[in-house]
């Protein structure tokens, strides 16, 4: 009979799960620290105020400008780095059961 | 009858057009596949797993993306003003955090156990009968409302805006879309979406430039807006409604929804490799962060060029539209709402079918149906459940219909723990998956009929965390699954 829950901890796991978990922790992480920078930076800048003349900064208020264009460009800028700088691994699907330890 | 708006319908039969050739060559490819010794199963559910990264990236944001983004969320920044802007861009972050969380497992496990839907991962990791019933009959009755509430409104815009009667509409929707579900499946689907998302993604910025010159610039338009009631310029907003909690809460729930609907899900059981995965995740970030900041900027300034009477301000799109643009560049533009609704409708029917036909005919009644069994299953089922979205949608149990619409987010707070459980934790259990499941479902039923959305948090994410809750709890009381099961989904070799 097999102790289940010893085998769950003692089990080789798949090289590629450890990587989809990284991944998906990176991912979770990155996605916080932005909504936190864009609501947080939208709450300062852009909540409860009364402004007169209004604060522009160009032709936006200063919130739009920095919250709504200025954070998800630099947002789109971490996608596309997180790709180009191989963060994010590729792996052959074919291969991965049969010799999965050449992908680490 | 309104009279027939010419500039609307040509441009708009135009695009249909369009949309049936895309749909007439993806049906020609599955053929050609099928015919050189593809499995009609892999190819029509699942394309034979070989979506390039684009097709990906159009067809997971097309699909994601409803008729209420759309038409909605400008109605919504036309009453509230810039805060929504805020508010709108968690959804150019749905594609980010969906790929990067599940995006590669969903592709490994597809492959290793063969699924070519979600409630195959379910079967394979939970083994319960139970659970495969309950999902395939929620999808079914629960997305099928769904539909119907897409199609209605599509409909309804289309016969505002180019005068043809709702049933007429109704018809030219179902018609085309359960064609070319039928016979061209996953690729017909995949393919339109990519085009329909092209057209999403582009048309609406022509509406920006079309407000800004008629206003006389952007900064003329801000101007009036600030006079006409300094609050349209920041938070809470003009009526108050987006407080920090409620901002919170609608950015959790909609990434939520994009990693919860087995809609979107099952586009990584498609593609080719992970190369084709991570263009995907640029081009959707990219395609997302283009409408996702040219709509609010519509919504916004349509104040500036309708005024302040508009009473239903749903219609504040197809008015601005109409407005800013000439006749024939306004019937282009104006079929972007109305391909979202095909995009997000051909999605839902395909799921529904895949469900009927694999999940519920294949995996329990004809488990070694041939290949011409499982085919007129397919475009049966297709054609039945086109039919009944038609006779439904022409005839709408309003009532009915909106308690649907409701009660598929519960569906989506039920499919999203034990889904991610399945993928990424070895100690859950079948009972712990079915609590999850059921549990997510029930629980968001009681609190959003009772209590709703308690701390100003919404019900839907308080329910993600009683089936997160349950999971746990239920999994570590019970026995673990099977070595086997184990070896599948987790271990370094598939037994």
């Amino acid at each position: 009979m097999i102790d289940k829950e010893k085998y769950i901890t003692e089990m080789t796991e798949d090289p590629n799960l450890i990587l989809c978990r990284r991944e998906a922790k990176l991912g979770l992480i990155s996605w916080l620290v932005y909504l936190i920078l864009i609501l947080g930076s939208a709450y300062v800048l852009g909540y409860n105020r009364v402004t007169d003349p209004l604060d522009f900064v160009f032709i936006f208020p200063t919130y739009i400008v920095v919250s709504g264009i200025i954070l998800p460009l630099l947002f789109l800028g971490y996608v596309i780095w997180l790709v180009r700088s191989k963060t994010l691994v590729n792996f052959d699907f074919e291969k991965e059961a049969k010799d999965p330890t050449e992908l680490l | 009858m309104a009279d027939l708006n010419i500039d609307i319908i040509i441009p708009f039969v135009g695009f249909l057009a369009f949309t049936c050739v895309i749909a007439y060559l993806a049906v020609r490819r599955m053929s050609k596949r099928i015919a050189a010794g593809g499995s009609y199963t892999s190819e029509y559910y699942v394309s034979g797993r070989s979506m390039s990264g684009f097709v990906l990236a159009f067809t997971f944001m097309a699909t994601y993306t409803t008729a209420g983004s759309f038409i909605g969320y400008p109605a919504y920044a036309y009453r509230e003003g810039f805060i929504i802007w805020i508010e709108l861009l968690s959804m150019a972050t749905v594609a980010f955090l969906v790929f990067t969380l599940v995006g590669k497992r969903v592709g490994v496990i597809g492959r290793r156990i063969g699924a070519v839907t979600i409630p195959d991962i379910f079967k394979a990791r939970y083994e319960s009968k139970i659970l495969i019933f309950g999902s395939v009959v929620a999808i079914v009755v629960l997305y099928t409302g769904y539909m119907i509430a897409q199609l209605t409104g599509g409909a309804r815009l289309l016969e505002v805006l180019a005068g043809l009667p709702f049933e007429v509409s109704v018809f030219i929707f179902v018609a085309i879309i359960v064609g070319y579900t039928a016979l061209g499946g996953f690729t017909a689907v995949t393919w339109t979406d990519t085009i329909q998302g092209v057209l999403m993604a582009t048309g609406v910025w022509f509406v920006v430039i079309g407000i800004f010159v008629t206003q006389g610039g952007v900064q003329e338009a801000t101007q009036s807006l600030y006079e006409w009631n300094s609050q349209s310029m920041f938070g809470p907003g003009v009526e108050g409604s987006r407080t920090l909690p409620a901002m919170v809460s609608y950015w959790v729930l909609w990434v939520m929804l994009g990693l919860s609907m087995p809609t979107t899900t099952s586009r990584f059981l498609a593609y080719k490799d992970t190369i084709a995965l991570h263009k995907a995740l640029i081009w959707a970030t990219v395609a997302a962060t283009s409408w996702y900041l040219s709509l609010p900027i519509v919504g916004v300034y349509s104040r500036a060029v309708l005024g302040h009477d508009i009473a239903i301000a749903d219609q504040v799109v197809a008015l601005t539209y109409t407005s800013v643009l000439p006749g024939w560049l306004a019937g282009i533009v104006i079929a972007a709402p109305f391909a979202a609704v095909m995009s997000t409708v051909s999605s839902f029917l395909l799921v529904i079918v895949s469900s009927v036909v694999k999940d519920a005919y294949i995996n329990y009644y004809n488990p070694k149906a041939s290949q011409r069994q499982v085919r007129v299953a397919t475009i049966g089922t297709t054609l039945l459940i086109g039919l009944v979205a038609l006779i439904l949608t022409l005839n709408p149990p309003k009532m009915l219909l909106d308690r649907i619409v409701w009660a598929s987010s519960g569906l989506n707070a039920a499919f999203c723990v034990p889904f991610l459980g399945a993928l990424f934790w070895k100690r859950a259990t079948k009972q712990g998956g079915m609590a999850a499941f059921f549990g997510g479902l029930i629980s968001f039923a009681i609190i959003d009929l009772t209590i709703k959305n308690p701390l100003g948090v919404f019900s839907f994410i308080w329910a993600v965390a009683i089936s997160a809750i349950l999971l746990v709890v239920v999994s570590k009381k019970t026995e673990p699954s099977s070595v086997e099961v184990l070896e599948t989904f987790y271990g370094k070799e598939k037994l």
